[in-house]
Parts: structure tokens; C-alpha cells; sequence
């Protein structure tokens, strides 16, 4: 019997088994990977398959709702919108002749009133006793609060000795 | 080496393959999947409270157009021009007013084409386009007027709460000249003003709104109308002509 023989010929069979098992392990290991992979992937194709039946759902849904009925609702409420927008941006004409009428002190008179809200002026044409009075005029106009600027573009003797004057006044935001 | 010996690395090298050219796209893709199908629950859920919303907005609408809210809203700001109301009205208050009305006038005043009246063209994604405001058209009433100071002012005031939606352009008032007598002399001052109203008075015709549904008026089952409640109490609600305090007086034409 060859002894060297035998030894290698041992050697070699444990050699395989340990290769085999090597193998195996990997094989399993692939196998583990494909299986994650395909279950991922299986479940990516469910949530796939459940986003498309809900868009369907929500297109569906969507679809069925009336557009008459859509329209009359938006067209009510931004009618009501722009109604509560348009408030208070339009000036009372009365309250401004009404703060007028505070104001005007008793030697004048007025002859013309005149408001453009364009130019957010208002023009006022009158005749007063003195020049005293309508320096006081001017002073009390400038005190008001809706008055952001005035100016006299016109003030002269008449042949009655009364001051024939006209006011420009510049109404600020607030009005 | 042999193939034995090659094998440890190649399936080390098969496996980080998978993992990483197939594996990890697969995961990068539910967790977008995941997140996409909450987002479209949540939409889902918006669209079934918007489509419930839908009905009860549209039974509230019907049944306001017959109560003084859903009235109101109509006659502030109508679908069509109405100038024959506006000069029933304007008619009325002169006569309630003593005043005399005459010259009146009508220009019609194109509005600025809104967003929503321009047809889609497809360059945007429609369906994120949200439906605006649109500008309601108007037309400029002029109307020349004749009184007494008080009945110019009553009237100014009763145009103010009209009850319609209205913008003053323009007005004047203007003393008329002192009539004279046989000898010419003047006369009395008569107290009679002569005047002129510019106001602008707006409609709103209907329209078709894309993506109406979208808007923040779907996410409640009801109309918010407390501002439209104010604004008929302020203009049912008309104030007494108020008398001048401390320096001035009534009537600012006449000594």
C-alpha cells in the first residue's frame, strides 16, 4: 500500500466537499437575492395597479361631477367676492359734501363743487366776505384728515368787494 | 486557476449585480409608488369631499337665490347690463328727492379679457390651471340733475346705498345764476343747484370656469356669507342726513 498515495487522494475529497458547500451557499444566496428581487418587484407592479385604479377612480369621479353645477357655484361666489372687494373703494359723495358742510365757515359761500375720482380732486369755487375768511377756510380744510393737499388757483376782488376764490383739494387715500 | 476557484468571485460579482443595477431601482421605485399612491388617496379623498361639496354648494345656491343673501348678490352685481333699472331707480329717487332728473346717458365700457376667457392652448398643463376672478364689465351712466342743495344730497345718498355695484367717476354741483326781475335787478336767491353724476355700474355675465372645482369654495359645504349679511344691514340701513357741528351749516350754497 502506498501511503503518500492515500494521503493525497484524502486531501483531494475534502478539497471537493468544501468547494461543494461553498457552492451551494452561493447558489443559495442567489437564490435569496432573486427572491427579494422578484418580491420587490411584485409589489412595486401591486402599488402600480393600485395608483392606476385610483386615478381611474378619481378621473372617474371627477367626470361625473356637473360642470353647470361647478360654474353656477364659482360664478356665485366670485360674484360675492368682488362685491365685498368693491366696497369702501367707491367715494360717498354724500359724506364728502356732508364733511364739506363742516367746514365751510359762515362768511362763505359756495358757488361750484366739483369731484373727479380720477385725479381724486375736488374743486371748489366760491365767494367769501374777506380775505381773513378765506385764509381761515384753508386753514381749517388743511386740518382735515381726507385732505392731503390744497392749493388756491384763483383769488380776486369782485365788483360786490366780495373775495371770489377757488380751491383745489387733494383728496388723500384714506377717502 | 481553475473555474472552481473562479467561482466565489463571479457569483459575488452576480449578486451585486442584481443588487445594485435591479435590486436597488426596484426599491427607489416603490418608495416613489408608495408616496404617489398617497398622494392620489389623499387626492381621492379631496375629490369625494369636493364632489359632496359639489351638492350641498349647488342646494345651498338654489335655495339662497330665494332669500335676501342670494337675492342681494344678484342685484349688486347682475348678469346682464340692467340700465333700465338703473334709471328706474335714478327716477325714483329723484322723485323721492324733489329733484329733477334729466340728460341721462349710457356708455358701454369693454372689460380687460381675463385669464379664464382665453381658451387653453395646450403650451401649460391645464389641469393645474386655476380659474380667476373674472373683471366684470360696466357701463358709464351720466345724468344731469336739478334742486334744491338738500335734495341733491338726499338723492347722492340714496345712490350711494342703491344697492347695486356702482363706482362714482364724476360729479359736480353748481349754483345756478341769480334770476333777474322785469328791471332787471336781481332777484332772490332761488336755492336752486344744477349738478352732474358720472358713476360707473358694473355687471357680471356667466361663464364657464375650467377646473372650477379646484378652488378653495369646494373644501367647505357651505357659502361664507356674513360679508354679503354686513353689507345689506349697512345698506339697508340708510343714515340720516347729519347736521353740521361747531363751524358750517346745512347748506354751504346759500348764506
Amino acid at each position: 500500500m502506498n501511503l503518500a498515495q492515500a494521503s493525497q487522494q484524502q486531501q483531494k475529497t475534502s478539497v471537493g466537499i468544501h468547494v461543494g458547500r461553498g457552492l451551494l451557499f452561493l447558489f443559495v444566496m442567489l437564490a435569496v437575492v432573486l427572491s427579494v428581487w422578484g418580491g420587490l418587484a411584485y409589489y412595486e407592479s401591486l402599488l402600480s395597479g393600485e395608483v392606476d385604479s385610483l386615478s381611474a377612480q378619481i378621473t372617474d369621479e371627477r367626470q361625473g361631477m356637473s360642470q353647470d353645477k361647478i360654474d353656477a357655484i364659482v360664478d356665485f361666489q366670485f360674484r360675492m367676492d368682488d362685491i365685498v372687494a368693491e366696497q369702501g373703494s367707491s367715494v360717498d359723495p354724500e359724506k364728502l359734501l356732508g364733511s364739506i358742510e363742516k367746514a365751510i365757515l359762515p362768511g362763505i359761500v359756495l358757488s361750484e363743487y366739483s369731484f373727479n375720482d380720477a385725479s381724486r380732486k375736488v374743486q371748489m369755487s366760491g365767494e367769501a366776505d374777506s380775505f381773513r375768511t378765506v385764509v381761515q377756510e384753508m386753514t381749517i380744510l388743511k386740518k382735515m384728515p381726507e385732505i392731503e393737499a390744497i392749493s388756491v388757483p384763483s383769488l380776486k376782488h369782485n365788483d360786490k368787494g366780495l373775495i371770489v376764490f377757488s380751491f383745489v383739494i387733494k383728496l388723500g387715500k384714506s377717502v | 486557476m481553475s473555474l472552481k476557484n473562479l467561482s466565489f468571485p463571479i457569483f459575488v460579482l452576480l449578486a451585486f449585480t442584481i443588487g445594485v443595477f435591479s435590486v436597488k431601482p426596484t426599491v427607489e421605485s416603490i418608495l416613489q409608488k408608495r408616496s404617489e399612491l398617497e398622494s392620489k388617496i389623499a387626492e381621492n379623498a379631496d375629490v369625494m369631499g369636493t364632489k359632496q361639496n359639489l351638492d350641498s354648494l349647488y342646494a345651498s345656491r338654489e335655495s339662497l337665490l330665494g332669500a335676501p343673501e342670494g337675492a342681494a348678490v344678484y342685484e349688486y352685481l347682475p348678469v346682464s347690463v340692467s340700465q333700465d333699472r338703473v334709471v328706474d331707480a335714478f327716477n325714483y329717487y329723484a322723485m323721492q328727492t324733489g329733484i329733477s332728473l334729466s340728460g341721462v346717458g349710457f356708455v358701454e365700457k369693454a372689460s380687460p379679457v381675463a385669464i379664464s376667457d382665453v381658451a387653453p392652448d395646450g403650451s401649460a398643463d391645464e389641469s393645474q390651471i386655476l380659474p380667476v376672478a373674472p373683471v366684470p364689465d360696466s357701463f358709464t351712466m351720466t345724468a344731469d340733475i336739478s334742486g334744491s342743495y338738500e335734495g341733491i344730497r338726499s338723492f347722492l345718498r340714496e345712490v350711494s346705498h342703491s344697492g347695486r355695484s356702482y363706482m362714482l367717476t364724476s360729479f359736480s354741483i353748481t349754483k345756478s345764476a341769480a334770476s333777474t326781475n322785469a328791471s332787471g335787478q336781481p332777484v332772490s336767491d332761488s336755492g336752486t343747484l344744477s349738478g352732474n353724476i358720472v358713476a360707473e355700474f358694473f355687471y357680471l355675465q356667466q361663464k364657464k370656469y375650467h377646473n372650477g372645482y379646484k378652488l378653495p369654495v369646494f373644501r367647505n359645504s357651505e357659502f361664507n356669507l356674513e360679508p354679503i349679511k354686513e353689507i345689506i344691514a349697512k345698506e339697508n340701513s340708510v343714515p340720516a342726513l347729519a347736521e353740521p357741528q361747531g363751524a358750517g351749516r346745512n347748506n354751504p350754497f346759500s348764506l
